[in-house]
């Protein structure tokens, strides 16, 4: 098998996304992960191929509900296609990828490698207290080894092959999703193992060498906080844009089964989605993105799909129950506030007197 | 010859091709290294048809949410260039007709933005203050060192805040002496082997907030140029977690978002989001002390904010820009009897001896006085 793998993220509509979710899912349990279908745009495409070739970190933003996080996931789908077709994978093998989801006490660390102090303790004591030697040689031998209460994170793991104790040979796609929720010194902690992707652990004095070709890291951040200046300087940065006129070959390629996605049915959906995300562009509101797009034509569908005849008109009449159907409203606007806001914005529309 | 790759040919066959656009891009306020054009470099080996091909290559490279990054300045600089570079190669091959699309006059007739300075990248004689304020720069000898003053020139830089809060936030006791530092535990058994004994969170390991609250009263104006590298330094992200509002007199039942100015936020969210033994806040505004009249509704409506806060957080400090001497007969001076000293001027700051402030200017504040 030819072991030069291919990194080409150059997007091919028909040929790499027409594999159905199962084909699409890891059948390793302990993964259970579904690759993501992704339409990036021209530009996107560019920063993802840049950020590829040149070996640095891609910084994503752009609104919630975008696709900042399903980009890696999807990055890593293609390259298991591709590299399934040109025979550098196995059939079976999935491109190495890992998720890191940052929370407000995350540390840079974690990222990279926990040690279980606790579980070396309790062995220790175990061992110590060996009563009628019911610890085997090979069990001992592992006790006192350090290494073995070590457990790689995200970034560890596309550094550090365990199974070959060295560098992996394919570069992994690493996720380090909402990366402004911690604090600034978490970035700063960062700096080092993104610049020059190494790092040491002392618990086993082990240093983790840079590998040959870096992994591919995509960061995502919701600028809940401004990320320091250092560390913006070690990314390339793209904002990902809504995809306003791309929301129906979106729809059609996500949701290819659904009846609402059909030609004779999605424009009025449309239509009436951009119409909450243009009441909701205010501030304080949260306009609804792709996701709550899908979410509901998932929905439509599932009212449509029930109605005695599925025309134009019945379509029109559950569009019409949006503002009053918790259900229908919920899957694009998350709280009370931003619900009452958009019923209030259609009554006033509607209503002749407050027209005038 | 390509519309779009017009004039850009001739700068992809130099040496260092779009070497003098990167300097241009840092002349205009971009923080560029050298990492930077390296990149730009290596980019260009993927190969670029057109300027727009450039532009978005360069803006994926160069751009990033930061003011020192900005998008704005990139693209009018881009702009410009990509014109200066479009008109050079008309002067050169006048005897072949200009594309029509690239008459670039009517662009040049547009009223451009000028390109955005940061505070610290403006010449102090060329700073401008507002209309009401402006004086004579005023110039000397002190010490045998030529000195001069403005706004901007005041002890306060990025880089001080930064190292001083590091500083403060060390200064935080813990108020638990006597919880398990958990991390340390798991460490010191990690190196030992054995778990000998628990260690003790000493004090200072409480990770300290701080909160800004920024008067905008006009009073307070003529000092937001000096102020500015401290907002940048928590809107920049180099000072975290810190959060900055604003509000206007004196804070009532809404204060206002730095990010957003129109939108309020009650006060009472704020409060409830403060913590007693983690919360610093940091007070700047004149106290009324600019208007120089007695204000009893100022003074009352602060004494109840202060009274608010003081159970909330660790610790209050008050910067009033104004000179002490202008406290006297208003508001300030009252407030300054309410805060028990914490009160302090930027003079104070000015004052202050120059080992004094290599070691951190609020180092001097009287911070924990109680």
């Amino acid at each position: 098998m030819n072991t030069q793998a291919s990194y080409e993220y150059t997007f091919v509509e028909e040929a790499d996304y027409s594999f159905s979710k199962e084909q699409r899912t890891d059948p390793d349990p302990k993964n259970g992960r579904c690759y993501e279908e992704y339409f990036p745009d021209k530009d996107l495409v560019e920063a993802v191929q840049l950020a590829i070739d040149l070996q640095q970190p891609l910084l994503l933003e752009g609104e919630p509900g975008c696709g900042k996080t399903q980009l890696a996931s999807a990055i890593a789908y293609q390259l298991t296609q591709t590299n399934r077709q040109k025979k550098t994978i196995a059939d079976e093998e999935w491109w190495p990828f890992y998720t890191w989801t940052v929370k407000s006490y995350s540390r840079a660390r974690d990222g990279l490698y926990t040690f279980d102090a606790i579980g070396r303790l309790r062995d220790a004591q175990l061992m110590g207290s060996n009563v009628g030697g019911m610890l085997d040689a090979k069990t001992i031998a592992e006790i006192k080894d350090p290494k073995t209460y070590r457990t790689f994170g995200a970034l560890g793991k596309a550094l550090y092959d365990k199974k070959t104790k060295k560098a992996p040979e394919k570069r992994a796609v690493v996720l380090i999703d909402e990366v402004d929720k911690a604090d600034s010194d978490f970035t700063n902690d960062l700096l080092l193992e993104l610049d020059e992707f190494r790092f040491y652990i002392p618990e086993t004095d082990e240093p983790i060498n840079p590998p040959p070709e870096p992994p591919i890291v995509i960061l995502t951040s919701n600028r809940e906080k401004p990320l320091p200046d250092a560390f913006l300087r070690r990314c390339l940065y793209f904002k990902i844009k809504f995809p306003e006129h791309d929301l129906k070959r979106i729809a059609q390629k996500r949701l290819l089964n659904l009846v609402v996605t059909q030609d004779a049915f999605i424009q009025p959906i449309i239509d009436r989605f951009l119409g909450v995300r243009q009441a909701m562009n205010q501030p304080g509101s949260r306009a609804p993105g792709t996701s709550e797009f899908l979410k509901l034509l998932e929905a439509v569908d599932r009212r449509f799909s029930k109605v005695k005849t599925m025309d134009i008109e019945g379509l029109h009449a559950i569009l019409d129950e949006l503002p009053s159907s918790l259900p229908l409203l919920g899957t694009l606007l998350k709280t009370e506030a931003d619900q009452q806001l958009y019923r209030s914005k259609v009554q006033k529309r509607s209503s002749p007197e407050d027209a005038g | 010859m390509n519309v779009d790759s017009w004039g850009l040919e001739q700068k992809l066959t130099e040496p260092e091709p779009f070497l003098d656009l990167f300097t241009e891009m840092r002349e205009a306020g971009m923080q560029l290294t050298l990492k930077h054009y390296d990149l730009l470099q290596k980019g260009l080996w993927r190969g670029v048809a057109s300027w727009q091909d450039l532009q978005r290559l360069c803006a994926i490279l160069w751009v990033k949410p930061s003011d020192n990054y900005d998008r704005q300045t990139f693209e009018q600089v881009f702009r410009q260039y990509q014109q200066t570079c479009q008109e050079i190669v008309v002067e050169l091959s006048e005897d072949q007709p200009m594309p029509v699309e690239l008459v670039p006059i009517a662009t040049r007739e547009m009223p451009q933005v000028p390109v955005r300075l940061m505070p610290e990248r403006y010449q102090p004689s060329k700073f401008l203050g507002p209309i009401g304020i402006q004086t004579p720069t005023a110039q000397g000898k002190l010490s045998g060192e030529s000195w001069q003053f403005t706004p901007i020139a005041l002890p306060i830089s990025i880089a001080q805040f930064q190292s001083t809060w590091r500083r403060l936030k060390s200064l935080q006791p813990s108020n638990y002496s006597d919880e398990i530092d958990i991390e340390r535990t798991k460490e010191a058994i990690a190196r030992q082997g054995i778990f000998a004994d628990v260690v003790l969170k000493s004090s200072g390991q409480q990770q300290s907030e701080l909160v800004i609250f920024v008067d905008e009263k006009a009073g307070m104006l003529p000092y937001f140029p000096a102020l500015q590298p401290l907002f940048r330094a928590i809107t920049g992200g180099w000072v975290s977690p810190a959060r900055l509002y604003r509000f206007t007199g004196y804070p009532c039942k809404f204060l206002y978002s730095w990010a957003t100015p129109h939108s309020a936020i009650g006060l009472d969210g704020i409060m409830a989001r403060l913590h007693r033994s983690r919360s610093i806040v940091l007070i700047i505004s004149d106290g009324g002390a600019a208007s120089g009249a007695d204000n009893p509704d100022r003074v009352l409506g602060t004494a109840k904010f202060l009274d608010l806060l003081q159970s909330c957080v660790s610790q209050i400090l008050w910067i009033n820009p104004m000179p002490e001497p202008r406290w006297r007969g208003t508001p300030a001076e009252e407030i300054r009897d309410l805060l028990e000293g914490r009160m302090v001027t930027l003079d104070a700051l000015v004052g202050v001896k120059q080992h004094q402030l290599a070691q951190g200017w609020m180092s001097s504040l009287p911070v924990g006085e109680e």
